[in-house]
């Protein structure tokens, strides 16, 4: 089942090398589709109150060195397959109007799903690392090849480098536990509990930190969202910044204890500093889409902030901190995937309709289009972290869990939330209201597509907003199982 | 018999290629073709027969009995990926000489003579025998560069003739040495080249101590070690592409199969003194072959430093003396082997042939301009930097959790470095080629397309792509009867 | 002494110098007025004739079907397989050497060309049967001035007489030292037989004896510092008697310097004062015969430097002062000359129009107009050069085995030969420079200006000559069983 659904975009993107290239579109879609509908199938299925993993599939592969092909699902990562399912389709259907090599691009893309879906289902470090890898490789061109701007081939190229180099660093760590334990099964090193060198658990944190990605290894993070092409920029924000905290709670969370014990304070002090870094420096972009990274590095932040929090020993407490902290977090991934992504499609279509996306050359557009407004207005709030919205629920909860096991950090973290909004509002204001700018006066509203696009994401950034129990149920008995 | 057939039919298609008329290429192709297939075919067919770790298909004759000589031949688990990537390697080889036209009746014969000579090696169980191959091995090397090879290729193939030489000169020392100074277990002098026979006997620590890096970097010039490795760029960009894909596709990994096979077979306390060393060696391989390639403006001189930076991998295989480190090194003398041939074949005919330059700044947005090739290239250039999914990536864990057994964690922590220092020059030699713009743009060239790849070409490709994603995603088709040989040699060699 | 048995020993000499008699008479007599070539071809066929029932009668003799006796008195003459086997493989060789001396009708006197040739294989048939100090000297003084008289008889041509002065004052120098060293034996020990001089005493007067015979011997095999005639001579010479020079007196002096050295055999001390001797001109010879090559542009020049260089590896099988040296050295200088003298056959062949000496340069382009000749160059070359499967590896491998065998457990890298072996092996991989350069005019590069260097016509005896010592090369490589059976005899 999970591997049907890993693959389902690579026989697309096979299929589209034999089919013409006009039908390489309609081929990713329904790729994507069939991911998507395999994807909402088992949430159904899912059975939130057995514990341990569900639809787990496990095959020998390389007996000599203990690998399996190992996938399952559990709590950790039933939302993110779900977010990243939808979002797979979502982009498809955003690029629907691309010409150029449109078979190349939608390859790419479709080998960008398969990495995505197998990094939040693989169990066994080696395959899991092979679509770590694979996610790279189509960003890195479709960054590259079908991106904007003369800076995207450093923008790519500096992407690339930097999440090798934590990627390297990552593969020898693994390489040590493997040495140690003889393999590579996350559920089995989780369960063997081994004594490691702070060299190692560095190691791999480097890795999961570039991915994240958190300061100061952030830095090319910006640029490669600015310079990719929308569709992309929806995937690396929503999904592949993703990836770096599903990393932490997959891996370090439950194999590294006790190094998060002892690192807790400094994870939490780099996810603070990544929080106020990224909305001050959020203040002073006005690019857009800059704004929007920046603004993406903060939010997630928290969610490692929440992962510190899980290191933090928390007897004596009314509430369950760690639940909370750890529910957040994976509410945290899907709402702000979802109003990320969003936010990133609509500030692509302003860029192409008027050929801008300067925070500062527009204005009054609420006026000129009313529904592009209005939907741009919600992801905002969303973001902002507004009540009844799925980031209000997300922030609140992690919030919950940190303050009650380190107040200090989390008091110091709602500057950043304050900040967010000042920059959020600040764009708004600048965009949407005052004078209309001449130039973009006859600028279209939405069209039936794009609405058809945004129609699910604002759906679900409400449901989770105001019923985000179903959500919950997910990681619910994962968070009684493991301390 | 069965794997002797390999090189009978090498040798008999040199002959019967050679004799016939030079005028003939299109016919001479075929009859190529069809050896070379016959050769991968037969190795096919043994490693479909092979299982367990013994070696199998032994053949033994005499042969010079008076100077203790026999005719020994049979294969193993460490043999066979390396018979397999031959035949592969030769198949793609004639698919990638496909338009070749001068004196071609000589090209195969010397083609189909270095291939005979590759195989012979693999096969050979006596030490004479396998040095004798693995000279014959050395002499068309450097007609088919020295004829068929671009610029400075004279020079270059001396350079190449001489270096291989001068490292069989160490070999055949250390042949002798281990001749007369084997003994049984009762201290009695064997006088055999017979490796079966020396793989059970014993021979004074002491002199171990000296043999080993006598033979071990006689082979090892051969397997690109550093600071060997400078025939092996120069080699490898003067060299035809059929050649250069021989070079770097089987005729490094005969140094590599030999350091394995004889070095460290039969001399297990010399490589065990000997290991570090060998490890510091290697590792300084895979970081200066990475870092020289990241300077070439040359796009062949570029994956020559590569090779030389894989096989630095292998090197580390050995030094860890362990399984897994063993099978990481076998795993990636196939590896390399299918990769380095790909590289080789797109840079020097399928890109060559339609850019007629080599210099990456004289290439302006080939991804415009041939979108099918940039595309082939680019899924070999992640091959070659190990991306997990390809087969080097496999080889390169399987070495890299070998030498954190073994080796000290600055070992690793340096071929780490290397590995990162591959995805730099890769993607920067990607970016360089296919994506950037010329800056002096030349307006006849960059409107053209270039014409789409060939069927020889794409067959050829595929065959190549095909094997190094098969042993990256299913790795087991190779350990499985790589390890238990290894487990074999290495209780031997622990007795 | 039974006259018989003395007459059947010496049937294949007399057959030939019957020949050599016929020939002259011939010539002399009924072809005084005939075209030249006319007269090289009656001369060559009596030669032939001569030649071939001589090597007839020696088959007979080594298949043991003619009765003869072992030794004859004062070991004047050693009839055994081994020295049989080799003086047959003389007289073959000599046979090859006609079709080219025909090919090339250098000077009127036609019938002295050819009866001096029958005298030098003559001469070398005896000096390897002989094991007497005096028989010896005379047979290889013998094989010396007839090769002195052939280098000269190119009169056209003023470098040959220059190449045959300093060829005969250098040979009868070396040949008085020779002498020289003979005697000084023959004092110390009072017996000329070397089958009977045993149990020799460590002495200065053998010392000096030994050094003297090295001189003398060193001459004749071109060995450095006693090189400096050969590469003019080599290039001087008509080439026919070039490829003989280089092979046949070769196999005739080597096998007189193992023959002389036999009896040190059971003298350890005596032994161990000659080695240093031997090593250094060993060494010596292969650095002047390889480095000398390099820079050579002249073929045969370079062939002569390169026969310096293969003398040296030759003392590496003599020092080891075994059974396996002795027979490693006579395989290995059999397997030199045969290559040596289809290098020569192959310059002779393709030469004999050009009117000059060849440069390396004028071959170019051979691969295309004589693809035969240019392949069966690379295997005569690469046998010199020591490629296997080709028979010069195999005779390199076995010098060097039988150096190493001698002593094969050093503690230290001065003990035994690995030191040696290991230089002659670097050497080697030295040498296998200029071969591959002169490979490459015949094989790589295109003609200068479309017009390659092409014989007129090869020949079938010339064309049979040059395929049976290419075949010869490959089968002692592939498959030496048999004759090295025969050498441990």
């Amino acid at each position: 089942m999970i591997t049907a659904l890993t693959l389902a975009p690579v026989v697309a993107a096979v299929l589209m090398l034999a089919l013409p290239e006009a039908r390489a579109r309609a081929v990713a879609l329904v790729g994507a589709l069939v991911s998507l509908a395999l994807a909402v199938w088992m949430l159904v299925q899912f059975d939130i109150t057995a514990a341990g993993l569900q639809f787990s599939e496990k095959v020998a592969w390389i007996p000599a060195l203990g690998v399996d092909y190992f996938v399952g699902l559990d709590g950790t990562n039933a939302l993110v397959l779900l977010l990243s399912a939808l979002l797979a389709p979502l982009a498809v259907a955003a690029s629907w109007q691309h010409t150029d090599r449109p078979r190349t691009y939608f390859a790419l893309l479709s080998l960008l799903f398969t990495g995505l879906f197998g990094t939040f289902t693989a169990l066994n470090f080696f395959h899991w690392f092979l679509y770590w890898e694979l996610v790279l490789v189509p960003s890195f061109f479709l960054i590259k090849l079908f991106g904007k701007g003369g800076e995207r081939h450093s923008a790519a190229l500096n992407f690339v480098l930097f999440t090798v180099l934590g990627s390297v660093a990552m593969l020898i760590g693994f390489l040590f536990l493997h040495q140690q334990t003889g393999t590579f099964d996350f559920i089995k090193l989780a369960e063997k509990g081994v004594p490691v060198s702070p060299l190692i658990f560095c190691a791999i944190l480097a890795g999961l930190w570039v991915k994240v990605p958190l300061a100061p290894l952030h830095i090319w993070q910006a640029p490669a969202y600015a310079a990719a092409p929308t569709p992309v920029a929806m995937l690396l924000t929503g999904v592949m910044s993703k990836m770096g905290v599903y990393g932490f709670l997959r891996i370090i969370v439950p194999i590294f204890p006790e190094q998060l014990k002892q690192h807790a304070g400094t994870l939490m002090a780099f996810a603070l500093l990544t929080i106020l870094w990224g909305a001050f420096v959020a203040l002073r972009q006005t690019d857009l889409k800059r704004l929007l990274a920046f603004s993406s590095l903060n939010h997630v932040a928290y969610c490692v902030l929440g992962v510190g929090a899980l290191g933090i020993t928390a007897d004596g407490l009314k509430v369950d901190a760690h639940a909370l902290a750890r529910q957040g977090v994976i509410l945290q991934l899907f709402a702000h995937g979802l109003a990320a992504a969003g936010l990133f499609y609509l500030v692509g279509l302003l860029e192409e309709r008027t050929g801008l996306r300067g925070r500062n050359d527009f204005g009054g557009l609420s006026a000129v289009t009313p529904r592009f407004a209005a939907v741009f207005f919600i992801l905002t709030f969303c973001s902002l972290g507004l009540p009844f919205m799925a980031g209000f629920a997300a922030e609140f909860l992690i919030f919950s869990g940190t303050f009650a096991v380190a107040p200090g950090v989390t008091v110091a973290a709602t500057l950043g939330l304050l900040a967010t909004a000042v920059f959020l509002l600040t764009m708004l204001q600048r965009v949407f209201t005052g004078p209309v700018n001449e130039q973009n006066k006859s600028m279209p509203d939405l069209t039936r597509n794009e609405i058809l696009i945004l129609t699910p994401i604002i759906i679900l950034v409400f449901w989770a907003g105001i019923y985000p129990a179903t959500w919950l149920e997910f990681s619910q008995k994962l968070t009684q199982l493991i301390p | 018999m069965t794997a002797l057939l390999t090189l009978i039919l090498s040798f008999i298609g040199a002959l019967v290629c050679g004799l016939m008329p030079a005028g003939a290429h299109r016919q001479i192709r075929w009859v190529a073709l069809a050896f070379a297939t016959a050769g991968l075919g037969v190795s096919a067919v043994c490693y479909a027969n092979y299982s367990g770790g013994e070696f199998a298909d032994l053949v033994e004759a005499d042969w010079i009995p008076s100077l203790g000589i026999g005719f020994a031949t049979g294969y193993d688990g460490i043999s066979l990926p390396l018979l397999l990537v031959t035949g592969l390697v030769a198949v793609c080889g004639v698919l990638f000489s496909w338009t070749l036209e001068s004196r071609a009746n000589q090209f195969y014969a010397f083609y189909f003579a270095l291939i005979g000579g590759v195989y012979g090696v693999f096969l050979s169980l006596d030490l004479f025998l396998l040095f004798v191959f693995y000279e014959i091995a050395v002499v068309p090397k450097y007609f088919l560069i020295a004829i068929w090879g671009g610029a400075r290729r004279q020079f270059a193939a001396m350079k190449l003739v001489l270096y291989s030489f001068g490292g069989s000169a160490l070999v055949l020392l250390g042949m002798l040495a281990v001749f007369f100074l084997a003994q049984d277990a009762n201290g009695e002098a064997l006088k055999t080249f017979n490796l079966l026979a020396l793989q059970q006997a014993q021979i004074p620590a002491a002199a171990q101590q000296w043999l080993f890096p006598l033979i071990f970097v006689g082979f090892a010039i051969m397997g690109g070690m550093w600071p060997f490795h400078t025939w092996a760029p120069t080699g490898h960009v003067a060299a035809p592409t059929a050649a250069s894909m021989l070079l770097a596709g089987v005729v490094m990994k005969l140094g590599a199969y030999g350091c394995l096979r004889v070095a460290v077979g039969l001399l297990p306390a010399g490589a065990q003194a000997w290991a570090s060393w060998v490890a510091v060696v290697a590792v300084i391989n895979i970081v200066y072959g990475a870092l020289v390639a990241l300077k070439q403006d040359d796009f062949k001189y570029v994956i020559g430093y590569s090779s030389v930076s894989h096989m630095g991998f292998v090197l580390l295989g050995i030094a860890t003396l362990n399984l897994t480190g063993l099978t990481g090194a076998v795993l990636q003398m196939f590896s390399h082997g299918v990769i380095g041939a790909l590289l080789f074949a797109l840079v020097g005919t399928v890109i060559y042939s339609r850019t007629k330059t080599r210099m990456l700044d004289e290439l302006h947005r080939l991804i415009d301009h041939m979108p099918g090739i940039a595309w082939v290239f680019v899924a070999a250039g992640l091959a070659s930097m190990g991306l997990p999914g390809f087969s080097g990536f496999v080889s390169e864990l399987f070495v890299l959790l070998g030498a954190w057994g073994s080796l000290s964690g600055w070992i690793v922590g340096g071929a780490g470095l290397g590995i990162l220092l591959t995805f730099g020059y890769t993607l920067v030699k990607i970016h360089e080629a296919f994506f950037r713009e010329r800056k002096r743009p030349d307006a006849s060239q960059a409107k053209t397309a270039y014409p789409p790849m060939t069927l020889p070409e794409k067959t050829g490709v595929a065959l190549l792509l095909g094997a190094a994603l098969l042993i990256g995603l299913c790795p087991w088709l190779l350990t499985d009867k790589i390890s238990p040989s290894l487990k074999l040699m290495l209780e031997r060699l622990a007795n | 002494m039974d006259y018989q048995q003395l007459l059947l020993a010496l049937l294949p000499d007399l057959l030939v110098v019957i020949a050599l008699f016929i020939a002259l008479g011939v010539d002399y007599s009924r072809l005084r007025g005939s075209a030249l070539a006319k007269r090289y071809q009656v001369a060559c066929q009596i030669s032939a004739a001569g030649l071939i029932a001589g090597l007839a009668v020696l088959l007979l003799q080594i298949a043991g079907t003619m009765p003869l006796m072992k030794s004859t008195a004062d070991g004047q003459l050693v009839l055994n397989t081994g020295t049989l086997t080799l003086k047959a493989l003389l007289y073959a060789m000599g046979l090859g050497v006609l079709p080219l001396a025909k090919r090339d009708p250098i000077t009127p006197q036609v019938s002295e060309y050819f009866a001096l040739l029958l005298l030098a294989t003559l001469g070398m048939g005896f000096v390897v049967t002989s094991r007497n100090l005096l028989g010896a000297f005379v047979a290889l003084e013998l094989v010396s001035l007839s090769l002195y008289a052939m280098t000269v008889l190119n009169q056209a041509k003023r470098a040959s007489a220059e190449a045959a002065l300093k060829y005969l004052t250098f040979g009868a120098v070396s040949s008085g030292f020779l002498l020289f060293g003979l005697s000084y034996l023959y004092g110390a020990t009072g017996k000329l037989d070397l089958t009977q001089m045993t149990g020799l005493q460590h002495s200065p007067m053998l010392v000096l004896a030994y050094l003297l015979i090295f001189v003398g011997l060193g001459f004749k095999l071109a060995l450095a510092p006693f090189h400096l005639w050969a590469p003019d001579v080599y290039q001087n010479a008509p080439t026919p008697v070039a490829g003989w020079i280089g092979s046949g007196s070769k196999i005739a002096a080597a096998a007189l310097l193992l023959a002389l050295l036999q009896p040190v055999f059971d003298a350890p001390k005596l032994k161990a004062a000659l080695i240093p001797a031997l090593a250094a001109l060993a060494v010596l010879s292969m650095v002047v015969g390889n480095l000398g090559a390099l820079r050579q542009t002249n073929l045969k020049r370079l062939l002569a430097y390169s026969a310096i260089a293969n003398a040296g590896y030759l003392l590496v099988g003599v020092v080891a002062f075994s059974a396996a040296g002795n027979a490693s050295v006579i395989f290995y200088i059999v397997v030199y000359s045969l290559a040596s003298l289809g290098a020569f056959g192959v310059v002779a062949v393709l030469t004999d129009k050009l009117g000059r000496e060849a440069e390396i340069s004028d071959f170019n382009g051979c691969w295309n107009t004589s693809p035969g000749l240019a392949v069966a160059f690379l295997v005569f070359l690469l046998s010199m050069a020591g490629i296997p499967p080709l028979a010069g590896f195999l005779g390199k491998f076995y010098l060097f085995f039988a150096a190493i065998e001698a002593v094969p457990e050093a503690a230290t890298w001065v003990d035994g030969f690995y030191w040696l072996v290991a230089f002659a092996l670097i050497m080697s991989v030295v040498s296998l420079y200029y071969y591959l350069r002169v490979l490459k005019a015949f094989l790589v590069v295109p003609a200068d200006n479309g017009a390659a260097i092409a014989p007129s016509k090869i020949g079938w005896a010339t064309g049979i000559t040059l395929c049976s010592l290419a075949l010869a090369v490959m089968a002692l490589g592939l498959w030496p069983e048999p004759f090295l059976g025969l050498l441990k005899n």
